[in-house]
């Protein structure tokens, strides 16, 4: 029977005697912590007695600058809290902002939105295996995974302009329409991830080194992890199928055919192979997408979002709109909201207060990894000091989001 | 029972004179409740309505109103798409209290270090209750309205900022530092890396004498 | 087969040349990745970019093996001291490399909470601007860096 606290099995705990402890400090600068995240470890051996995380060497005051910013402009801030998934940030800030305005997407826009964004799923799991494999020895996966994400980056660069914090989608909409050749782009880029996938399959999934250092790591048990607020892959490798894309229709999502794996046993092999195979599902979304993608315009019309640049030669009244907009900033009306969207970490809420000026009263980021790492301090006992890297990596934890 | 006035009969009739409101916000119901009995509220939403996940404890400081603080509540249900949002309303003091949800949902601890971080907002009952985000002997709690943003003034100058013996003047080759031309790789020659342009003062250029030469039609004429 | 016909048995050589010639070909970074930068920093090592083209994919992760701190994202108040204290445990000759916006002066984030460019704590020998600076233009700053290091006299003790 297991010690309730620290989920250790009795008999190991009685053997440990308080006195011997060790202090470790896993710092802030250190290759393995996925940032600067820093761990109050006790080890006594190699044998983990507790393990606290330390928290806020990124606080960058994303919230507070955000007040300060107009409704257009805090797009830029936000988009910078998880920086792996810009996307995921504007999209649940957008999509709060446009539910306080009462402004509707078109289709179009809409679609674009998702492309985009599983599009970020597939590059944000690229970026766990490459430093999840890289903590654990398979040096190769980094070289592998982020050579992928240089094609999806480059797609990215085409269309946003940017290859990371991109500020595209904004609420209203998103800023660029596709140009012809996109298409064409990422019905490329599927092919070639598509098999790229089968082949990090081949390298990792039955290897004995890798299936040793992850299978029976870090067991998560479904109740804890609904207790303790876990969402998102790690929830559902627990066996839980939560997943907020077929629950809330924020984007979509029952347009397309796809599955959402769930795992059984809670460990870090099972957190792996829920994540592999999202990634193989983001890609059959995207090209669903790709092909019904509808015609129309790619954001909404009316007071909230900016003229179209090439009517400002031709028309007065959108000379007039865009220069209201982009000195006061739109005006949204007093409400609360709060979005959520599953993220490739979890549920990634934003909680948006307005009292009906050009600027936001308050930007709250519900984080995922933030709650994904309270997980740690639960899980790490009874480990070996080598497992604890294990577990931090298939947890995905990403500084930005846990500290904004 | 899943609609906002089901929630607000049935906690009036389980937990009588706690509910202080009950409004329906744009994207779910919204319950304000008072403070003190907070923890009896709580476990009766997760164990009586099935709200088992709790996905964020936010707050607010709308600071010329009263009450100043508001701290939500974000609850959600693990199997099915319900929302609740359960607000509480706290006064204008320097350490307003409310007991902490801890015991009801584990995930709470961090969130309301943050909210004490932020906000100063004191959680009773809070096993660990100190700054999470902010550097341990910061004072202050940031988020609060009457909290600056910071920063420093944003200045641009012409002239560089420091001239001494350790800064090589930008006129020359930047990257040499202070060795003798003979001695350096390319022998004094500007290399492609060196802005040889005009100086980049920021003040535009006004000794020109020669006449801008304009188009011979008008581009707006011819739309 | 050719360079052995080519070079004669004994090779003279300015030992200042020498000596920067071995320190720019083989700098070894620090792990200082913080933020977004620290992606794009990985991404400079990642196939295309290749940054071991420069011998420099050997980041090490102790500060104290380390010729080249890159500083790579925003710095918080939090952070600061451990930054300056992984500065101060690089032995010399050492190099500062501040990536993106956030390390030169602040970037976008000028508040409370981040350090107002890192040179405030360290001294800086490179400033690469960006956000995120695409992996091209940092290392267009790793080569200004090495032309830098290629004209450094050799003294002990470099002044600075």
């Amino acid at each position: 029977m297991t010690d309730i606290d620290t989920g250790v099995p009795t008999e190991v705990r009685d053997l440990w005697v308080e006195d011997e402890t060790m202090r470790v400090n896993l710092g802030p600068q250190h290759p393995s912590t996925h940032g600067v995240l820093r761990l109050k470890v006790e080890v006594i051996g190699e044998q983990i007695v507790s393990a606290e995380p330390v928290i806020g060497y990124l606080h960058t005051g994303i919230e507070k600058q955000a007040e300060s910013l107009n409704w257009i402009q805090a797009v830029t801030d936000v988009t910078r809290a998880d920086y792996l998934s810009p996307f995921y940030n504007e999209l649940a800030y957008s999509l709060a902002v446009e539910k306080l305005a009462g402004v509707e997407v078109p289709s179009r826009g809409q679609w674009i939105r998702t492309i985009m964004c599983e599009l970020n799923r597939v590059t944000s799991h690229l970026v766990w295996l490459a430093t999840g494999g890289l903590e654990l020895g398979a040096l190769s996966m980094a070289t592998f995974a982020f050579r992928e994400r240089e094609q999806i980056l480059d797609l990215y660069q085409s269309v946003t302009g940017l290859r990371m914090n991109h500020a595209y989608i904004r609420p209203g909409g998103v800023n660029m329409d596709f140009r012809p050749e996109h298409p064409g782009m990422i019905r490329e880029l599927v092919v070639l991830l598509r098999q790229r996938f089968d082949e990090y399959e081949q390298f990792l999934t039955h290897n004995p080194i890798w299936i040793g250092r992850n299978q029976g790591v870090g067991i998560l048990k479904a109740e804890d992890a609904i207790a303790l607020g876990v969402t998102g892959p790690n929830l559902r490798a627990s066996g839980v199928g939560r997943d907020l894309r077929r629950l809330s229709a924020y984007l979509p999502y029952d347009e397309f055919d796809f599955d959402v794996p769930i795992g059984q046993n809670g460990d870090c092999y099972d957190r792996y192979l829920v994540r592999m195979a999202e990634m193989r599902e983001s890609v059959k979304i995207v090209e669903q997408a790709i092909e019904g993608l509808p015609e129309g315009p790619f954001r909404a019309e009316g007071k909230f979002v900016p003229p179209p640049r090439n009517r400002l030669p031709v028309s007065m009244e959108a000379v007039i709109h865009h220069f209201k907009l982009f000195t006061e900033g739109p005006h949204v009306p007093s409400g609360e909201v709060y979005v959520a969207v599953e993220s490739p970490r979890g549920e990634l809420g934003m909680f948006v207060a307005s009292d009906g000026r050009g600027r936001p009263w308050r930007v709250h980021i519900r984080g995922p990894s933030f709650v994904n790492l309270q997980v740690v301090s639960r899980l790490a006992p009874g480990h070996l000091l080598a497992d604890l890297i294990a577990i931090l990596a298939s947890l995905d934890p990403v500084m930005g989001d846990v500290d904004r | 029972m899943t609609t906002l006035a089901d929630y607000e009969a049935r906690l009036r009739e389980r937990i009588p004179d706690v509910l202080l409101e009950a409004v329906e916000g744009l994207d779910t119901g919204v319950l304000v409740v008072r403070a003190d009995r907070l923890v009896e509220v709580m476990t009766l939403l997760r164990d009586d309505f099935g709200f088992d996940l709790l996905s964020d404890v936010s707050g607010v400081d709308w600071l010329p109103r009263d009450p100043r603080y508001d701290v939500n509540y974000h609850l959600a249900c693990a199997d099915s798409n319900r929302r609740l949002r359960v607000k509480v309303q706290l006064p204008d003091v320097e350490a307003p209290r409310v007991p902490s949800v801890v015991g009801v949902w584990p995930t709470a601890d961090w969130h309301e270090r943050e909210v004490y971080d932020f906000f100063g907002v004191v959680f009773d009952g809070h096993p660990d209750l100190k700054r999470i985000l902010m550097p341990d002997e910061w004072i202050g709690h940031p988020l609060r309205k009457d909290y600056p943003v910071g920063g420093v003034p944003v200045e641009y100058r012409i002239e560089p900022a420091y001239i001494g013996p350790n800064v090589v003047s930008t006129a020359g080759r930047p990257a040499a530092g202070g060795v003798p031309v003979r001695l350096r790789r390319d022998r004094g020659r500007p290399s492609s890396w060196t802005w040889t342009g005009p100086p980049a003062t920021g003040v535009p250029d006004r000794g020109r004498e020669e006449e801008v030469e304009l188009p011979d039609e008008d581009p707006a004429e011819t739309t | 087969m050719g360079l052995e016909e080519r070079l004669p048995a004994i090779v003279t050589a300015n030992a200042q040349k020498l000596v920067n010639w071995a320190r720019r070909s083989s700098v070894f970074p620090a792990t200082f990745g913080l933020a977004c930068c620290a992606i794009e920093m990985m991404q400079t090592v990642a196939p295309r970019h290749d940054l071991a083209r420069f011998g420099m994919e050997v980041f090490r992760a102790s500060p104290r093996q380390a010729d080249l701190m890159i500083v790579a994202g925003r710095v918080s108040q939090k952070m600061a001291p451990v930054l300056r204290q992984i500065y101060d445990q690089m032995p010399e000759p050492k190099w500062v490399i501040s990536m993106g916006a956030c390390a030169s002066c602040g970037g976008m984030f000028n508040n409370y909470a981040i350090l107002q460019g890192v040179d405030q704590i360290v001294p800086v020998d490179v400033y690469v601007p960006g956000c995120p600076p695409t992996p091209e233009i940092l290392m267009a700053g790793i080569l200004q860096l090495h032309e830098k290091i290629t004209n450094q006299p050799l003294k002990l003790g470099r002044a600075r």
